[in-house]
């Protein structure tokens, strides 16, 4: 037979042989493509002002369009940065690194991800302009953009090799947002619009946080308070129809009042001559509000961190503070001085953990003297009065208009 | 076992010396040529190995950086990164080379007391340490073939600040380096 011909059987191997070398080829070929796109920030800890969030579409190294989660920041602080972009030069991998290990500071960010991993994400909502942090953040991005940066000790370097960390597995936002309905996608997608929704919280090592978290993070004690008093609601509502055809349903109802007695005896009596109207009968509930007590122990660790978030308010004016790079506008300074007038402290005591802060209060404090002509007016009659002191402060910095630059290094 | 050595010693530092005046010589032709003129133009710096860029301040305007592979000292090929500036000035600028002569090692520096204007710069470093600011900063991907062009980081404006730069290679379109000084000395290492 001229198919068992060796030839044509050499011929035929060599043909296979050939084939699988290059599918494998082009298999692996593909697979490097795809690993060496987007490149990856990695950040010890992000803090971010006016975030928002939208899935947007985007060109990568290896595609015209790719779907990913684009992120906005008003302004963020990015601490302990490092980015790393592999490419494949033909020669090799090589692997631009750019590492910061000062602070990074950006004004109107965009960025677009298709992969990221972090955790302790949560707004405070407390806070006059809402804030975003995030720690240990590893993302996998396709495109940033920022108005200003400012990048403290920068390193970049290109190197040859696949150097930075593993990329992470999945995108947790895209793959939790896909599981929800789509009602509810709406909802968290407005959410995350609007700047409520924190991606993620300490609690959770998920993004897409669920509903409970984001109630306590977005609003810790109007949240709070609704989430427990819903529950009320499934209790009074199914009363309604069981009060007003009472006294036949009685000894019906008597079983089920009660596991209750404890609770209801001393509300239901004064009930009683009220039944038929419903509008009393919903009075004696407040009893029942009392009850709830061990329910509302749950809201203490919520009103710490209420307190907390006062704390970060002042951390805020510091951070403010780091982030101006010594150049002082009216609105800092007047902040700069009601937390020092709060505390009863001088200027230069707001941020006193900071050696560097401290510092630089310091020769603010001296220059707002001088510049606003203040020590003219104090002169040596209040020079230990600190109160006094800051309010003429206040009272000059005021009359400066918005916007203006009160100090600069 | 002791001519080799004799014989090593006096010819590489005659030969390095002679070659070192002559170098000096065409750079300093070249450098007075255009401190006459004030400005020079195409200049390139390059075949000379690693050198160092050190400034204390240099401002930009058109700024684009994407990867490269190219000559260095020690390779033929070796990664770097291409800094584009369209026109920048430059405060306190200092060039400078370290060669080892012997057991000792001098250093080779030009150096500029005045700011310096450049148009069309061409940078290729493998190592930039910087306190920077960028305004309009964009990092993109592109979909492309030519690998060099996967990659772009652009800002309308940069801002270096005490930064010391690993350079391969230079080129400027037009330099104007007023207050320039050329100087050799002996550095310990």
């Amino acid at each position: 037979m001229w198919w068992k011909n060796k030839s044509f059987l050499i011929s035929c191997s060599v043909a296979i042989m050939f084939f699988s070398l290059f599918s494998f080829s082009y298999g692996a070929r593909a697979e490097t493509t795809t690993d060496m796109e987007g490149f990856i920030i990695e950040a010890d800890r992000v803090v971010g002002t006016g975030m928002s969030a939208s899935i947007v579409e985007r060109e990568t190294s290896a595609t015209d369009k790719k779907p990913m989660l684009q992120i906005k920041y008003k302004s963020a602080t990015i601490y302990g940065m490092k980015l790393t972009k592999r490419v494949n030069s033909g020669n090799g991998p090589i692997s631009i690194v750019l590492n910061a290990k000062g602070p990074v500071t950006v004004y109107g960010m965009t960025v677009d991800i298709s992969a990221i991993s972090f955790k302790g994400a949560c707004i405070h909502a407390a806070e006059t302009v809402p804030q975003l942090g995030m720690e240990n953040v590893t993302m996998v991005a396709h495109y940033m953009e920022s108005d200003d940066s400012v990048i403290n000790q920068l390193t970049l370097k290109t190197v040859s090799g696949n150097a930075g960390p593993e990329k992470p597995d999945q995108l947790q936002i895209l793959q939790d947002l896909s599981k929800l309905p789509l009602e509810q996608l709406k909802k968290e997608i407005e959410k995350i619009m609007s700047g409520h929704l924190p991606l993620t919280c300490a609690d959770s090592n998920t993004a897409g946080a669920s509903e409970d978290l984001v109630g306590k993070i977005t609003d810790p004690i109007q949240d709070v308070i609704g989430g427990i008093t819903d529950p009320l609601s499934p209790v009074t509502k199914p009363l309604e129809p069981v009060l007003k055809p009472l006294d036949p349903v009685v000894s019906v109802l008597d079983p089920v009042l009660k596991p209750v007695e404890t609770v209801l005896d001393p509300v239901l009596q004064p009930l009683e001559p009220a039944l038929n109207p419903l509008k009393p009968a919903l009075k004696p509930l407040d009893p029942v509000v009392q009850q709830l007590e061990p329910v509302i122990k749950p809201l203490e660790p919520v009103i710490n961190g209420t307190v907390n978030t006062a704390n970060q308010t002042v951390q805020t004016v510091c951070s403010k503070l780091q982030s101006a790079n010594g150049v002082i506008t009216k609105e800092l300074g007047l902040q700069l001085i009601d937390e020092a007038l709060a505390k009863k402290v001088d200027l230069n005591q707001v941020c006193p953990t900071d050696t560097t802060l401290t510092n630089q209060l310091v020769k603010i404090e001296e220059s707002l003297l001088n510049t606003l002509g203040i020590s003219k007016l104090l002169g040596l009659l209040i020079p230990n009065d600190t109160v006094s002191k800051l309010t003429k402060m206040r009272d000059e910095i005021v009359k400066k208009p918005d916007g203006s630059v009160i100090y600069s290094q | 076992m002791e001519n080799p050595v004799q014989l090593e010693g006096t010819i590489s530092k005659k030969a390095f010396w002679s070659a070192l005046t002559a170098g000096f010589l065409a750079l300093g032709l070249l450098l007075v040529s255009f401190g006459i003129s004030g400005v020079a133009y195409a200049v390139p710096i390059a075949g000379v190995g690693d050198f160092y860029v050190e400034f204390d301040k240099l401002e930009g305007t058109g700024y684009t950086f994407y990867p490269k592979m190219g000559e260095t000292s020690s390779e033929d090929s070796a990664p770097q990164g291409t800094n584009l500036i369209e026109n920048l000035t430059i405060t306190n600028l200092q060039l400078y080379k370290d060669f080892k002569v012997g057991s000792e090692w001098i250093r080779v520096k030009i150096q500029a007391s005045k700011p310096v204007q450049i148009s069309g710069l061409q940078h290729d470093a493998g190592l930039i340490e910087a306190d920077a600011k960028f305004q309009n900063l964009v990092l993109e991907e592109n979909h492309s073939d030519d690998w060099q062009k996967q990659f772009q980081q652009k800002s309308s404006t940069i801002t270096l600040e005490h930064a010391k730069l690993k350079t391969h290679y230079l080129f400027q379109k037009t330099i104007n380096m007023n207050g320039m000084k050329l100087t050799v000395e002996r550095i310990k290492k």
